[in-house]
């Protein structure tokens, strides 16, 4: 529970309507581990590595560009033996080794050496370290989460379907899952040989319980085998997944579904979007049309009349999906980013020498200044003949 | 990213500024679940000066709002109309099951 703080108690102040005010930040309840549990550790902020961590003892460390350091980084700014990082008397100093460029704290370069407290950063080369000093436990705990989370995403990946490179629907995709995976997923699949499903949904949240269900929700999509639901009707589809995947009696979880049924022959798509952004039909000249119907997300109100939209198109033209992920994104290098902008990429894409939505990411990557997002990045893109 | 409240009689308003993303934001979403839980008829949520509302958020914001509503009481948000946070309330639907102001005042007057 959070109490309100600096509250004076001595002032009778029991009324009702007095004004409380609290200010809470995010990290601030913390559990406090057993002080003689902790250890020393090093670890790499930003660089080739993050996350990499080796413990500081009495022998010390050496980062460097290339063996015998124990701590090997490649990075032409980085001398061969750099600097050195140890205990001396329980405490953490950092020596620089004379290196070439020098090892950096607080913008300046230090000589011989320097103390580094806990959460102290210094520099080399284009990596960041810090002195992190936590319980073993917490560590392996950490280490344990990450390899059930990459285990997650091969997973994941493997429910993928591959692209479509011949026939009447060509389909190419490409998904990067955030560090912590996100809950995105999607498929498509033919129903008939003229009709052709499409679907992607973003579960609320992050990590594998996102994952599972997204997985879970997925397998309904995939095998629509439901006596009384046609899977020609996405906004039934929405309906049905609604009253299986309430958020009470699903830890919480909701999501959000963009389904699409193309009819090939009339050239029409039937679609739901279920509090999902619109997808973006791009015709072979470049007209852009906005597939949205305004609905609530899966799971979050019992007995929704889920309504579907419909539009036609050219012969030529290519249906995006994708998820927030793409375009909420908080550029790293100062210009600005949203939907607009990324469906103007989708129109007109600027050479990157990669084609298709690999080509589109790569493009995403350079205007917004980012190698990484903190959300799934999924985009699927089919292209009706 | 923070969030504060201020109770006047049997109205609690809780504002939340910053971005709600994914670092740290479970943290000030359950914040927020604990501090809708106080049994006052009326809650607002503030959310004008808030710059970007992740999913981790929405679902914060129903969990409460279905909180508040079991108990029988009313639940409010305030939104710039034009704002990023508007397109996600939007989006995901959060405006057919909480009604959105645009002031403060309008949402205490829609909810008391």
């Amino acid at each position: 529970m959070v109490e309100p703080a600096g509250h004076d108690n001595g002032a009778g102040d029991a009324d009702d309507s007095a004004t409380r005010t609290v200010i809470v930040r995010p990290g601030g309840i913390r559990a406090a581990a057993a002080v003689d549990d902790r250890v020393h550790y090093l670890v790499v902020v930003e660089g080739e590595e993050p996350g990499r961590r080796v413990e500081i003892t009495d022998k010390p460390t050496v980062i460097g560009r290339s063996r015998p350091a124990d701590f090997v980084i490649a990075d032409a700014l980085v001398s061969r033996s750099h600097c050195r990082v140890g205990l001396v008397m329980g405490e953490v100093f950092v020596t620089d080794q004379g290196s070439s460029n020098g090892t950096l704290m607080e913008g300046a370069r230090i000589s011989g050496s320097r103390f580094l407290g806990p959460g102290d950063r210094f520099i080399v080369g284009s990596h960041v370290f810090e002195h992190e000093w936590r319980s073993r436990r917490e560590v392996e705990a950490m280490r344990a989460q990450d390899s059930d989370l990459e285990k997650a995403k091969t997973y994941v990946r493997s429910l993928l379907p591959r692209p479509l490179v011949e026939g009447p629907v060509r389909t190419d995709w490409v998904l990067q899952p955030s560090a912590n995976l996100g809950g995105d997923m999607f498929g498509y699949h033919f129903i008939d040989e003229r009709t052709y499903a499409v679907y992607l949904l973003d579960v609320t949240g992050h990590g594998t319980d996102a994952a599972m269900h997204a997985v879970s929700v997925m397998n309904v999509l995939r095998q629509p085998n439901v006596p009384g639901l046609d899977a020609r009707d996405p906004a039934r589809m929405a309906a049905h997944l609604n009253e299986m995947f309430q958020m009470e009696s699903h830890g919480g979880m909701l999501l959000s579904l963009w389904h699409g049924v193309v009819d090939l022959a009339s050239r029409t798509v039937t679609f739901v979007s279920a509090g999902h952004h619109a997808a973006y039909l791009v015709a072979a000249d470049g007209a852009t049309a906005a597939l949205d119907v305004s609905n609530v997300l899966i799971g979050m109100m019992p007995g929704y009349a889920y309504r579907s939209g419909q539009a036609a198109f050219s012969a030529g033209s290519s249906l995006y999906l994708f998820s927030d992920g793409v375009f909420e994104v908080e550029p790293a290098n100062g210009e600005e980013w949203d939907l607009e902008r990324f469906v103007q990429l989708l129109v007109a894409p600027s050479a990157t020498g990669k084609p298709g939505t690999q080509g589109i990411l790569e493009n995403v990557k350079a205007r917004t200044g980012r190698d990484t997002f903190e959300d799934d990045f999924t985009l699927v893109a089919s292209t009706f003949g | 990213m923070s969030i504060s409240y201020a109770d006047a009689g049997d109205l609690r308003t809780i504002e939340i500024t910053g971005r709600l993303d994914v670092d740290g934001a479970g943290s000030v979403a359950s914040q927020l679940v604990e501090l809708t839980e106080a049994p006052r008829k009326g809650v607002i949520v503030d959310l004008s000066s808030l710059k970007f509302l992740a999913s981790i958020g929405i679902r914060a914001l129903i969990q409460s709002a279905k909180a508040v509503k079991a108990r029988g009481g009313k639940m409010a948000l305030v939104v710039d109309t034009d704002s990023t946070v508007m397109m996600s309330i939007k989006a995901t639907g959060v405006d057919q099951f909480v009604p959105v102001f645009d002031s403060p005042d309008d949402a205490a007057a829609a909810i008391a």
